[in-house]
């Protein structure tokens, strides 16, 4: 008799464990006894939370669904490329940003500013022509103007690390100036998110 | 047989007497190197007469390499064979007939002995001045049959400071970079071209090789660690260190001639800057300050100044720093891209790629910024490195489709290609002295 006491106590404590916040949360709603206007803006702020829960899941599987793993030959680390962040081109010799590389880096920002925990690496890259050694200071400024701009829409520097890559990575290994104007870019990776 | 025992016993005799002579050669300038008027000398280079026995392969070798060394000279026109007096006969002061040499218009007479036994070659050779009617010097050299090569370097190594009073280049290696895996690697090889190896099998990217100054090490920059890292990798035995990995560049490391320090690109404020960094690669010290990029420094002989590029003026140009006060003056006007600055081991130049009409030669110009010479015709040219002579230059070319290295004189003369697989073969480094 005893023993069965008890287990009944338990279950009854489990239910209660279960329900009670529900009921609370009702009882609450209730009791107070809340004016209609009051409750019509709380439905719209509990929707708006909602929809921004959505809208955020709804952008964190976009983000999944644009990565691509990625590793370079003989480089060390894995690490992923999105299709939402896109490349970056310059003039040959020139590290200034075009009107059109401002336009995607406004689009990039607001990415990176969608997924907080992002850290990326810019990576600057530069056409065959002219020295290596130069190229790679190139390729290191051009980093450093698209980190530089990114900034500005409030992204923190923290998340954006930079290397050049100069021209030993040219994306199209053509000799003419097709290929140089893709080659002439800063590509952007994804660390860790 | 007994005849020509006792000729060459005789022979042994005479080159002995001669080696140990005190009025061998030395201290005379035959052709002086550095005078404006200099032209090229006839030298009869005649077939090399067999001592003993010695196989036809190794014959052709030494004399292919020799021929090969002394047009790399650029001193000398190597006379056609068939018109030599004195035919089949190892040439001796006991036997040369000066006359006759200069009769078909030979000005210098070089005549090469060969012997060989099993493994073992013997090489001896007697240079003559055949204007003045003296013989001016004579060697002999023992090695195995994996030396043939060597030995005839050693006898064009000889004529040449027997001659000029100056070093030959023909012992010294190139240190390169090829593509012919997929990925830069780093190479080492005779200046003209055989006996390549590689120094790096990382499947990486290795780039901008560079010698310490006693030829025992290179540094290079290798990407491995996703970042452009500073390497120094030791010849003999084989090992390699990480030298410095500041995050950014670590690259274009260019030894001071003291060994004192290392100059290198590295990640200043916005900027590429030229650091100074100690032996073991730590340490860096800025040299270099100011919004502009800097790349590809290179030391003055004496150790006092850096020349570099820097893109202050809006377009690469090469600049000098004077390093004890840090004044800065610009050295290349012409053109709107100049860079790869490399100092010649003499002072007296400053090689370096400009681009001219599309395409990028090598050029030279005085550490005052007079006297700018393009050696360079034909195809891009780049990335200049002396040769501890400081009168050849090794650089790449595409002028046949790919990239290979070319070697030339400081005037231009030549080129020779010295490397020819498919793929791409960049920035070379010519050796300091090895020996």
């Amino acid at each position: 008799m005893r023993r069965k006491g008890w287990i009944w106590q338990v279950l009854l404590l489990v239910l209660l464990l279960v329900f009670l916040p529900q009921c609370s949360r009702k009882v609450v709603k209730h009791d107070r006894g809340v004016a209609p206007e009051e409750e019509k803006a709380l439905k719209e702020e509990r929707a708006m939370i909602e929809e921004r829960g959505l809208r955020e899941e709804r952008e964190r599987r976009v983000l999944e669904e644009s990565l691509a793993k990625s590793k370079y030959p003989g480089i060390e680390g894995e690490v992923w490329e999105s299709t939402l962040l896109k490349d970056i081109h310059f003039e040959f010799d020139k590290y200034d940003l075009t009107t059109e590389a401002r336009e995607v880096l406004a689009k990039n920002a607001k990415v990176l500013l969608a997924h907080p925990n992002l850290k990326i690496q810019i990576e600057g890259h530069c056409d065959e022509r002219g020295s290596n050694e130069y190229n790679l200071a190139l390729g290191e400024k051009r980093a450093v103007s698209a980190q530089i701009y990114l900034t500005k829409f409030g992204v923190r520097g923290n998340r954006l690390s930079t290397i050049s890559y100069g021209e030993e990575m040219p994306q199209d290994q053509r000799h003419n100036e097709e290929a140089w104007a893709k080659n002439r870019r800063c590509h952007f990776v994804i660390f860790s998110r | 047989m007994r005849l020509s025992d006792k000729v060459y016993f005789m022979v042994l005799l005479l080159l002995i007497a001669v080696i140990f002579s005190p009025s061998a050669g030395r201290g005379i300038i035959y052709i002086d190197i550095d005078s404006p008027h200099i032209r090229k000398f006839y030298l009869a280079l005649p077939e090399i007469k067999e001592l003993g026995s010695a196989p036809r392969e190794i014959k052709k070798e030494i004399e292919k390499t020799l021929a090969q060394d002394l047009t790399i000279s650029n001193l000398f026109y190597l006379m056609e064979r068939e018109r030599l007096p004195q035919k089949g006969v190892y040439i001796t002061e006991a036997t040369v007939d000066f006359s006759a040499w200069t009769g078909v218009g030979a000005e210098f007479l070089l005549s090469v002995g060969l012997a060989a036994g099993g493994d073992k070659v013997l090489t001896e050779f007697r240079l003559f001045d055949m204007i003045q009617g003296t013989y001016i010097a004579g060697k002999r050299y023992r090695g195995s049959q994996e030396d043939v090569r060597t030995m005839a370097h050693r006898v064009a190594d000889e004529v040449i400071y027997q001659l000029t009073g100056e070093r030959g280049i023909f012992q010294t290696k190139i240190a390169f970079v090829s593509n012919r895996t997929g990925n830069k690697e780093i190479y080492l090889m005779d200046f003209d071209g055989k006996n390549q190896k590689p120094i790096t099998d990382n499947g990486s990217i290795n780039i901008t090789p560079a010698w310490s100054p006693g030829a025992k090490s290179l540094l290079y920059t290798c990407f491995r660690r996703r970042n452009p890292d500073l390497y120094q990798v030791f010849l003999s035995p084989r090992r390699t260190i990480l030298l410095s990995a500041v995050t950014g560049l670590n690259a274009a490391p260019a030894w001071s001639p003291d060994g004192k320090s290392i100059a290198v690109m590295m990640r200043g404020n916005g900027s590429t800057e030229i650091y100074l960094l100690n032996p073991r690669g730590k340490k860096p010290s800025r040299l270099t300050r100011s919004w502009a990029n800097k790349a590809s420094p290179t030391w003055s002989p004496d150790g006092k100044q850096i020349a570099f590029v820097s893109d202050r003026s809006g377009s690469p140009q090469i600049y000098i720093m004077d390093m004890p006060n840090g004044k800065i003056r610009r050295l290349t006007y012409g053109g709107r891209y100049n860079c790869s600055p490399a100092w010649s081991p003499k002072g007296d130049r400053i090689a370096f790629a400009g681009q001219e009409g599309g395409r990028f030669h090598i050029c030279t110009i005085k550490p005052d910024g007079t006297q700018l010479r393009r050696l360079t015709r034909e195809g891009n040219n780049e990335h200049p490195s002396w040769a501890p002579n400081g009168r050849h230059i090794a650089f790449a070319s595409n002028r046949r489709g790919n990239y290979d290295i070319y070697i030339m004189t400081e005037d231009g003369g030549g080129p020779w290609r010295v490397t020819a697989s498919r793929a791409n073969e960049t920035e070379p480094a010519w050796s300091p002295w090895l020996k």
